[in-house]
């Protein structure tokens, strides 16, 4: 297939004149031609119609920042634990309020959103793997009605997706997963969507499959 | 055809600081800011294939991850951009095939099938790349080959190939395209009529 293709010597000959020979051989073939001119169009990097390239920076930079030059944990989410102990959720709110205060100021910056402001809509816990089932549940906005979970292997290859569902929870058979990712870290997201339209998401969270 | 690439000094710069102390705050901050260098154009890519902001933002975060959990495999033998430009590319083909997106019938390679007789063996020539690839060789002239290996192997849309082949006619690439296939058509299905026998 097409991937296969070893591109390495595309930056050597895009720096040759059409008329070397070496060039000339390249272009002969029309998938080396035509990787060619994608590649000299990726680095010419032209701000394509109807893209939103300011805005994209942005959120690309914070989100480089935030996963790549910064790493936090994981958030805990306020998920399954808080929500059957509302004591512990009052305190630690209060406490969080607490500490927020005597820390502010005016000048402090607050941290980049990873995707913009409506990207953590839906909110992710941490999956929990039960028996043979993998537990999810998510709170999202209430404009959204139907949910899919995608799973994706460490190269970021969509493996598998269950749903839609209906409602903030959803359990998946360890069963019905592709073989060969047992005792292995997979990433898992939350979809909202409608038919085949994806309307908002969460973000990634990791589980290691039994 | 001109084009401008990064300054390479600085890009490798940063790579060495990237993988001097992988996990390091220095090794990720460096990371961090060589690929935040081609942040911009990975978008762009990314939106070209898919067309839609939302989209393109989740691929672009998707092949930027990506770069960063493989960059101890960047051997130098080519500029980083070429090596992001194939990390990106890879990861919008798989993700156009896996999903779907940028998927028009009318254009799908398989729809040969319709017209020509013999359908086995268009499939099998379509699933076989070097063999499709020797027919258009064949009947296509080298825009026309061109704009299909963009549109069938790359899964670009044709908008995106009307503007990299900077055509200026009123259909663009699906103009092009069209007339390809016919091409194409015509040549399987003379390839596949039985030969006339005399008396």
């Amino acid at each position: 297939m097409a991937d296969e293709l070893d591109l390495t010597g595309l930056d050597a000959v895009a720096a040759l004149p059409v008329d070397a020979s070496e060039r000339r051989a390249w272009d002969e073939d029309p998938h080396r031609r035509a990787l060619l001119r994608e590649y000299l169009a990726f680095v010419a990097s032209e701000p394509a119609v109807g893209s939103r390239a300011g805005e994209a920076s942005e959120r690309l930079g914070a989100f480089l920042h935030e996963n790549i030059a910064q790493p936090r944990q994981a958030p805990i989410r306020a998920g399954r634990f808080l929500r059957w102990q509302p004591a512990l959720a009052v305190a630690a709110a209060v406490a969080a309020v607490a500490v927020g205060l005597s820390v502010w100021s005016p000048e402090t910056e607050f941290p980049p959103a990873l995707r913009g402001p409506a990207a953590d809509s839906i909110v992710l816990s941490q999956p929990v793997v039960a028996g043979d089932v993998l537990v999810f549940d998510w709170t999202a906005p209430e404009v959204h009605e139907q949910f899919s979970i995608v799973f994706y292997d460490l190269e970021l290859n969509e493996i598998h997706r269950s749903g839609p569902v209906e409602g903030g929870a959803l359990r998946v058979s360890i069963a019905n997963l592709p073989a060969g990712f047992s005792g292995q870290e997979v990433y898992v997201r939350v979809l909202a969507v409608e038919g085949t339209s994806v309307l908002d998401r969460s973000s990634m969270a990791t589980v290691r499959l039994p | 055809m001109s084009y401008q690439l990064k300054t390479e000094d600085a890009d490798e710069a940063l790579l060495r600081e990237a993988l001097a102390d992988p996990g390091s705050e220095r090794s990720r901050q460096a990371a961090s800011q060589l690929l935040g260098r081609y942040k911009d154009a990975v978008y762009q890519w990314c939106f070209r294939y898919v067309r839609d902001h939302d989209g393109a933002m989740d691929l672009a975060q998707d092949v930027l991850l990506r770069a960063y959990r493989k960059l101890d495999t960047f051997e130098g033998r080519s500029r980083f951009s070429t090596w992001l430009f194939a990390v990106t590319r890879s990861t919008c083909l798989n993700a156009v095939q896996s999903r779907r997106w940028n998927v028009d019938s009318e254009y799908e390679l398989e729809s040969l099938v319709d017209h020509a007789p013999g359908p086995d063996k268009v499939l099998e020539m379509a699933d076989d790349q070097e063999a499709m690839l020797r027919v258009m060789a064949q009947v296509l002239d080298p825009q026309e080959q061109e704009a299909m290996v963009m549109r069938y192997f790359e899964c670009l849309p044709p908008d995106e190939i009307t503007r990299l082949l900077a055509l200026t006619n009123r259909t663009g690439a699906r103009g092009l395209l069209q007339r390809a296939r016919r091409k194409l058509t015509d040549a399987i299905a003379n390839d596949q009529r039985p030969e006339a026998t005399d008396g």
